[in-house]
């Protein structure tokens, strides 16, 4: 009986894991360090952590002038000796999810973006054994390795992705320098 | 050894950079950034969402008066122009009027249409005979790409991925990994690398599935079929209709400005394999495992 009781909150939390887990990381990337990032965009130039926390008016001003969701109030940002930033935000997507770090100059012109990490993930994943085995043999006498799902893979062709989420991303960020962070 | 890796949002999409060599992150840090400073220089002279840069000049006064072009452009126009010539006319940059039709490109310029033929190319001078628009987003990122290898030290091995678009200094022994058709499936497999470059064309990741189109497709192909409402960056050059195509086709080239405009031949061209051989390419194709092939399921040509 005790048995059968762990077997079912065993099996029960699997399946609710399973429930819990909306996304399969498919492939994630690491770039630059935000230190490193930091350093080719403001090299040794001074900078000082601001806490920056937006009001509901000013997301509401952002949101109308960038025409992009403002998903997170608090912003990570650094002010430089010359009145520029850097900020180390966050651009969700359908299918990916992206760190970036993106400079500004004192007049929030931007000096550079750089992707920090890049996540891609999928809601479900459908398996397609007829589609991978056409590639078993893709050319006679020329066995190819078959991937698993790699977290570190490296060169991937495909039908271009887009960057738009980011280049909305970089929008926002800059409608956020124009609205709070050059009062700052 | 040494390796560093940086990613960039440009050319639309993602370029990734990735050099390991004998050096310090430092000197790597500026090989990479030497990378990227092409790519932008390519994307600040042949992009057509910018009014300002060299194409937009070019599709607003061509028709009008010979123009002077970079020598840049005049490679990519050069070379779009000999891959039309080549393949009869299915490699055309003068689609771009109906790429704005389906909204996949911003509305500039007035509605006209020519075909690659009214293009004419002398020296450094481009003119047109009449009024038409050019894009080159089916050869300009490609060639980005060779500009961004081409700064780089010979002796580092430096990777260089365009959103798929790529090219390897030391591509022996390397493999490469292509994406399913369709994205949410999330398959990958990996192949071995044949070439300097390789591109990859596939479906716009469509949110519904249209079945394979009904109508006729060009050149009686069963592989490309008429678009049903759906946008398709790949419009063909003779009905200048959007294609709707059910396959993932790359090509590995000698350069990935061959292979991003080869794809275009090869997904619209049944009978591509003349074309790619001449100009050393080749090209996997692989069709979707649902639709109506005729051809093999995977053919290397």
């Amino acid at each position: 009986m005790v048995m059968d009781r762990r077997n079912f909150i065993k099996t029960t939390s699997l399946v609710m894991a399973g429930l819990l887990l909306p996304s399969i990381p498919l492939h994630a990337k690491t770039y630059l360090s935000v230190e490193q990032a930091r350093a080719l965009l403001w090299g040794d130039m001074d900078m000082a952590p601001i806490s920056v926390e937006l009001t509901k008016d000013q997301i509401k001003k952002i949101k109308k002038a960038s025409k992009v969701r403002v998903r997170n109030n608090k912003l990570q940002a650094w002010k430089t000796a010359d009145n520029g930033w850097f900020i180390v935000d966050q651009v969700i997507g359908k299918h990916e999810n992206i760190d970036l770090a993106v400079g500004l100059t004192s007049e929030g012109k931007v000096k550079g973006v750089e992707i920090l990490t890049y996540r891609e993930s999928y809601g479900h994943e459908v398996r397609n054994p007829k589609w991978r085995s056409q590639f078993l043999n893709w050319r006679p006498g020329q066995p190819n390795k078959i991937l698993k799902l790699d977290r570190e893979i490296k060169n991937i062709s495909g039908a271009t992705l887009s960057c738009r989420h980011v280049t909305d991303g970089i929008n926002r960020l800059t409608h956020t320098w124009d609205q709070v962070l050059q009062h700052l | 050894m040494n390796t560093l890796t940086r990613c960039k949002p440009l050319l639309g999409t993602y370029v990734e950079v990735s050099i390991t060599a004998d050096m310090d992150n430092q000197a790597l840090l500026e090989m990479s950034s030497a990378a990227f400073a092409e790519i932008e220089q390519i994307q600040q002279l042949m992009g057509f969402h910018d009014p300002d840069t060299e194409l937009s000049q070019l599709n607003r006064k061509a028709h009008l008066k010979p123009c002077h072009v970079s020598p840049h452009m005049v490679k990519v126009i050069g070379r779009a122009l000999e891959l039309s010539e080549l393949s009869g006319g299915v490699f055309d940059i003068t689609i771009a009027p109906e790429l704005i039709k389906q909204g996949l490109l911003p509305d500039l310029h007035q509605h006209v249409s020519g075909s690659w033929k009214n293009i004419q190319l002398e020296g450094d001078q481009v003119y047109f005979n009449r009024p038409l628009l050019i894009d080159l987003g089916g050869i300009a990122k490609g060639y980005a790409v060779d500009c961004a290898l081409a700064v780089c030290a010979l002796d580092a091995d430096v990777v260089i991925n365009a959103g798929g678009d790529l090219r390897m200094s030391h591509w022996q022994d390397k493999q490469v990994v292509i994406r399913h058709p369709e994205l949410e499936s999330g398959e990958m497999i990996s192949v071995d690398m044949q070439n300097n470059a390789l591109a990859t064309s596939a479906p716009y990741f469509v949110e519904d599935q249209q079945p394979f189109g009904t109508t006729a497709g060009v050149k009686n192909d069963m592989k490309v079929g008429i678009n049903n409402g759906q946008k398709s960056s790949m419009i063909c050059p003779f009905t200048r209709q959007p294609v709707n195509y059910r396959q993932s086709v790359s090509v590995f080239a000698p350069s990935c400005m061959l292979a991003d405009a080869l794809t275009k031949v090869a997904v619209l061209e049944p009978d591509f394999e003349p074309v790619l051989q001449t100009l050393g390419a080749e090209a996997l194709v692989v069709n979707y495992p649902d639709s109506r092939a005729i051809q093999p399921d995977y053919a290397l040509v």
